[in-house]
């Protein structure tokens, strides 16, 4: 029950912010802070109370709904969807926080982007293939609309080719649930498709490939990463945190919470290319990030680059590489977030992005190009900070089932070092280029407060990554049971 | 003791005093301003006295105070725990080299701090550098104990970090942010080897500890030439930290950080990192023969190449730079051989005199803010205590009888020799005349002659604080050596190898040679010498020797032209594929979906008037795939996926029609 309470609370926000007609800015801001905030109490009062219980899915809740069909509402948590259920509910409330951008419409802004966060909430706890696909869905408009409408001078054809690209993803994708559900029973409960099914080997296979394709262009994986740029370069800062944030990884968790375990022979084939395709988004997200002129470009694709490891340790099949990219959907929301967040404060400042415009940030705003070395320390995997932790576990499974793919995943953490360091110098150090930093004010009150958090869980899950490796383990476990049983 | 929990908290706090040091520096740091260092002193002067107790342990010594003593400190908890998917600890092991270790990096450690309060004063960054400089005594400190690959590698990048950080300190200079960016990244290079070695024990053995890989390797769970591979790759590791050919380019420019800075990290203690992980994991070295030809021979080259490129520098902590990376070159030279007790004794008596090197090269620039030692000259009236200090840390790294260097440098050379490596004998001892020509060659020309300009001839002698640490190391200097003389080698017993490394190395101890000490000390004299011939009587032979050698001189005082070479074949190719693949992701992958993007754009143009919104578009199309979708998977389930997606739309709709 309170799996569905906190899914369903940003509903009840979004109707309550399309009420409150009346509402000064003020008002309105508090008001989906509050709101905001529920969700997020919700989940840490689960995570303290049942965080140590999580290995099959526990506060379930299930009705049948097309019972014909074996199609059911059925929620619950475990392990593997809780840390992205926690983080989105957490970085939507900072997207409220950073929303200091957004002017117009702001009642509008707030509604959606709680309908984006049930969405979020509901795919991470869905139980269910039918389930999942409607709530996978739910995000994909309300992101739409958020860039499409608050976004910059660029953000229609960006918004379009955003939608296009993931909703077709998302359309083969259930092409491949339904085929698998229909032939299975029909049955579309996860917990009941487990290991396969009964499928033969040649089924699964067939049914993998629209299902895997669907969910690489969701994280995405590169060549399927062309619609990110634009799409991220326009949206306003607090769309970045979720968009960043939380999307990509309902790619890379539907691989580990539905195609690993329910095509554990169909995905098998697929596994050196999966690891493939992490090791080419490390390496070509490095090397394209090189070369911005853009701060929130260069953001952007290393953001695409660390998506990699999640792939790497996806397909290294083993509880090292797993639990590496459980960990690391988490983590690389985390930092991706922060230096979305510190890019809008410091372009907020400058009045530009373009790197080689700026400079000398450390001594102007100690606090913002500070956060920002942290955050791009922790994208470069330096240890002390949770990114390292998920990314050497990734790699070292990764390594484990794929030598030559783990090596060069290896080598990419030296090519993030490059790029981010050559953008901390032109950025933070040197001497102040731009008249307007000259007497620009550092991060204010309200700025900090969207990312201390985020800085200070990174430290922390950096220094004490059982805090969350200890909840995610044994659902881990049973998805290894899984492979391992086919 | 390491048994109750009294006793390891003790020990944790030896990294773990510092570590909250900079905590409270970094978040209050600008509440107490110059009152940072009195915390700093005395977080790191406490995790001194417990390292000093740790050593007292682990030796036994004395007796009556530690009865229990005389076995290893050792003990762990779980970091990430996998169960049979695999585990990670954090532990503590200390022994005899362990304890040795934590006492230098602690001591140096408190003499920098002292020094940087005068040193500092006045920075606008005071406190944060304090924190940083504690941030890394904790990580150094935490490297130092570390049991096994994984906390080692967390430690040996923290140490890293704070290098960069410090190197770049003064960041408005872009040279400082340079010279801090290349540090990085060209010990990154030699991190990731060591993170795919790492990864590939690992994966052979299980396990990350030393002792679980060693025992495994024995056991011949781990062989040939993976093994092989796996030790070279730790091997670059530690040649990228401890700035050995061919990554030592970084360190020469790491100079451009605060002069305390590098006496602390850039001579003491974290470039001796990469000898200490040798030393550290020696079980594991001394069963790949083939590494340790690799560890020998790449330490003699680094020698005497960083010996040469030090003759012609004019900048006197770029000498000293160069000098550093040539003293770690023979460390690890004396480990390939097998002389692992001298190998390790020359780092603890180098780390003495060469940040005793360093701190009185800053106590010049203090005085006289430049760091050209031909603008100096005549400063031996002006600052006679700097002085002093800096011949006795000259006399001591020629390796002059009885001064500390010479314990340790004689001890490696006589290994050599014993051990039939001849080449790497002639150039361990060729190394010693360089080293003893460059060192008196800047001694020279900054202290005796005439004043060069007008900053020399008023320069004043260093306060208290800067000259009183600098006095304490100079005492060491001279005495640190005292413990492993062959009348009485103290050192070698706290400091030995397994009996497993000394039985596979079969390595006989040796004696002491008087014939090859005369030797050593007769080509450091000569050494002595010539600098003195070439600088002093008149200078100008010196340079007219530089005019006629015009092109060794240029090869020599570029660095043998490293930085040139690299700079061709890995930042320019790689700038060039960078630039390559950003065209191909703007012009190819970019402008195929453009083109969908445009005709959906049109698309959607055309269809704004019957529906009247972009929201509504979208719903429709939904609406129009998941019909397409739902004829293909089968007409009777059509209804019900239309009926969900319809619900989705339409609320989308709903939503989308009132903005």
């Amino acid at each position: 029950m309170i799996t569905t309470i906190t899914i369903f609370i940003p509903l009840a926000g979004a109707i309550l912010m399309l009420l409150m007609k009346n509402a000064d800015e003020r008002t309105t801001r508090y008001t989906a802070l509050g709101v905001a905030a529920v969700p997020l109490l919700l989940s840490l009062y689960i995570y303290l109370a049942h965080g140590s219980d999580l290995g099959a899915a526990s506060l379930t809740q299930s009705f049948d709904w097309v019972s014909s069909l074996g199609i059911g509402y059925r929620v619950g948590l475990d392990g593997l969807g809780f840390g992205m259920f926690f983080l989105s509910a957490l970085l939507t409330l900072i997207a409220v926080v950073a929303s200091w951008d957004v002017h117009t419409n702001l009642r509008q802004y707030y509604a959606i982007l709680f309908i984006a966060e049930l969405g979020m909430l509901g795919v991470f706890a869905a139980q269910d293939l039918i389930l999942f696909y409607v709530f996978f869905e739910v995000t994909l408009i309300p992101m739409y609309l958020l860039v499409g409408i608050w976004g910059d001078e660029n953000r229609r054809p960006a918004a379009i080719k955003f939608f296009i690209y993931t909703f077709f993803g998302s359309t083969v994708m259930l092409a491949g649930f339904l085929a698998l559900g229909i032939l299975s029973g029909p049955n579309f409960s996860i917990e009941a498709l487990n290991a396969g099914g009964g499928l033969s080997r040649a089924a699964q296979i067939a049914i993998a490939v629209p299902i895997l394709v669907g969910l690489l262009i969701k994280v995405p994986a590169v060549p399927f990463h062309s619609w990110l740029l634009d799409v991220y370069v326009s949206s306003p800062i607090s769309t970045n945190v979720v968009l960043s944030g939380i999307l990509p990884k309902l790619g890379t968790y539907g691989l580990i919470k539905i195609a690993i375990p329910l095509l554990p022979q169909g995905v098998e084939p697929f596994l050196p290319y999966l690891a493939a395709f992490g090791v080419l988004n490390i390496i070509y997200g490095a090397f394209v990030a090189f070369m911005q002129t853009d701060l929130k470009a260069l953001v952007a694709y290393s953001s695409i680059g660390t998506l990699g490891f999640i792939l790497l340790g996806i397909a290294s099949g083993n509880a090292l590489g797993i639990n590496g990219a459980v960990m690391q959907q988490v983590t690389h929301g985390l930092y991706s977030a922060l230096l979305f967040i510190l890019v809008g404060i410091i372009a907020s400042r400058a009045g530009t992005r373009r790197i080689a415009d700026l400079g000398g940030l450390a001594a102007r705003m100690p606090w913002a190009g500070g956060l920002l070395a942290l955050g791009a320390f922790a994208a470069m995997g330096v240890p002390g900070l949770a990114v390292f932790v998920s990314e050497f576990m990734s790699i070292m499974g990764g390594y484990t089932a794929f030598p030559v793919q783990g090596i060069l995943a290896a080598l990419g953490i030296l090519l993030g070092a490059m790029y981010l360091l050559y953008m901390l110098q032109r950025v933070i150090f040197g001497p102040t280029k731009q008249p307007a930093l000259a007497e620009a004010a550092d991060a204010g009150p309200m700025e900090m407060a969207a990312i201390v958090p985020l800085a200070l869980l990174l430290v922390v899950l950096g220094i004490f990554p059982s805090l969350l490796i200890n909840v995610q383990r044994p659902a881990v476990e049973v998805v290894l049971a899984a492979i391992g049983g086919s | 003791m390491t048994n109750s929990v009294f006793g390891q908290l003790l020990i944790a706090a030896i990294p773990g005093l510092p570590a909250l040091v900079f905590l409270l520096l970094a978040l209050f740091g600008r509440y107490v301003k110059e009152g940072a260092q009195f915390v700093a002193i005395f977080g790191v002067a406490t995790s001194l006295v417990f390292s000093v107790f740790a050593l007292g342990f682990v030796t036994g010594f004395p007796a009556s105070l530690f009865p229990t003593g005389g076995v290893p400190i050792d003990f762990a908890v779980n970091w990430i725990n996998l169960g049979e998917g695999g585990s990670f600890q954090m532990g503590v092991y200390i022994d005899g080299l362990a304890a040795v270790m934590l006492v230098v990096v602690c001591f140096v450690s408190l003499m920098v701090q002292l020094y940087s309060g005068a040193f500092m004063e006045g920075d606008s960054r005071f406190a944060w550098y304090f924190a940083i400089l504690n941030l890394f005594t904790a990580s150094m400190l935490g490297l130092v104990v570390a049991p096994n690959f994984i906390e080692l590698y967390i430690f040996w990048e923290l140490v890293g970090l704070c290098s960069y950080l410090l190197i770049g300190h003064w960041f408005e200079k872009p040279s400082a942010a340079r010279a801090a960016q290349k540090a990085f990244i060209v010990t990154r290079v030699g991190d990731a080897a060591l993170f795919i070695g790492i990864i590939m024990f690992w994966s052979a053995t299980g396990t990350t500890s030393y002792e679980g890989i060693s025992e495994a390797a024995q056991a011949g769970f781990v062989g040939g030439s993976l093994f092989t591979a796996a030790v070279v790759l730790v091997f670059i590791g530690a040649i990228g930290k401890s700035a050995q050919f061919p990554l030592h380019v970084w360190l020469p420019d790491a100079m451009e950080g605060p002069t305390p800075v590098s006496a602390l990290i850039h001579a003491a203690t974290m470039v001796a990192a990469g000898v200490y992980l040798v030393a550290r994991t020696y079980d594991i070295f001394v069963q790949s023969p083939s590494a340790m030809l690799v560890v020998a021979y790449i330490g003699g080259f680094t020698a005497l190449m960083a010996a040469t490129m030090a003759l012609t520098k004019k900048d006197i902590k770029r000498v000293i730079a160069y000098s550093t990376v040539s003293q770690l070159g023979y460390m690890m030279m004396a480990l390939g051989i097998g002389a692992y007790s001298a190998g390790i004794f020359h780092l603890y008596n180098h780390a003495f005199f060469k940040a005793l090197l360093f701190l009185g090269a800053g106590s010049i620039i203090y005085a006289m803010n430049s760091y050209n030692m031909f603008d100096m000259g005549g400063l031996r009236r002006r600052m006679p205590l700097t002085f002093w200090t800096m011949v006795i840390a000259g006399v001591s790294l020629a390796g002059i009888f009885p001064l500390s260097g010479f314990w340790s440098k004689d001890a490696i050379v006589v290994s050599a020799f014993a051990e039939h490596y001849y080449v790497l004998f002639g150039m361990a001892l060729l190394t010693v005349f360089l080293t003893a020509f460059y060192i008196f060659r800047a001694i020279f020309v900054a202290f005796m002659g005439e004043p060069r300009t007008e900053a020399a001839r008023e320069a004043v002698e260093s306060p208290g604080i800067m000259t009183g640490p600098m006095v304490l190391l100079a005492i060491l200097a001279v005495v640190s050596g005292l413990v492993g003389t062959p009348l009485a080698d103290y050192f070698a017993e706290v400091v030995a190898p397994s009996e497993f490394a000394t039985g596979t190395l079969a390595i006989e101890p040796h004696e002491f040679n008087v014939t090859m000490a005369v030797v050593s000390v007769a080509v450091a004299l000569a050494g002595i010498g010539l600098a003195y011939a070439l600088y002093v009587p008149k200078p100008e032979r010196a340079a007219a020797l530089a005019r006629r050698f015009s092109p060794i001189y240029k090869f020599l005082d570029n660095g043998w032209y490293f930085d040139k070479l690299y700079d061709r074949i890995f930042v320019r190719p790689a700038m060039f594929f960078g630039r390559v693949v950003r065209q191909f992701d703007r012009r190819a992958l970019g402008g195929l979906v453009m083109g969908v993007g445009r005709g959906a754009s049109g698309a959607g143009e055309r269809l704004r008037p019957l529906q009247g919104g972009g929201a509504q578009n979208y719903a429709l199309f939904i609406l129009v795939s998941v019909l397409v979708l739902g004829v293909i998977v089968g007409a009777q389930y059509a209804f019900l996926t239309i009926a969900l997606i319809a619900t989705v739309a339409i609320a989308a709709v709903a939503v989308g029609s009132r903005l």
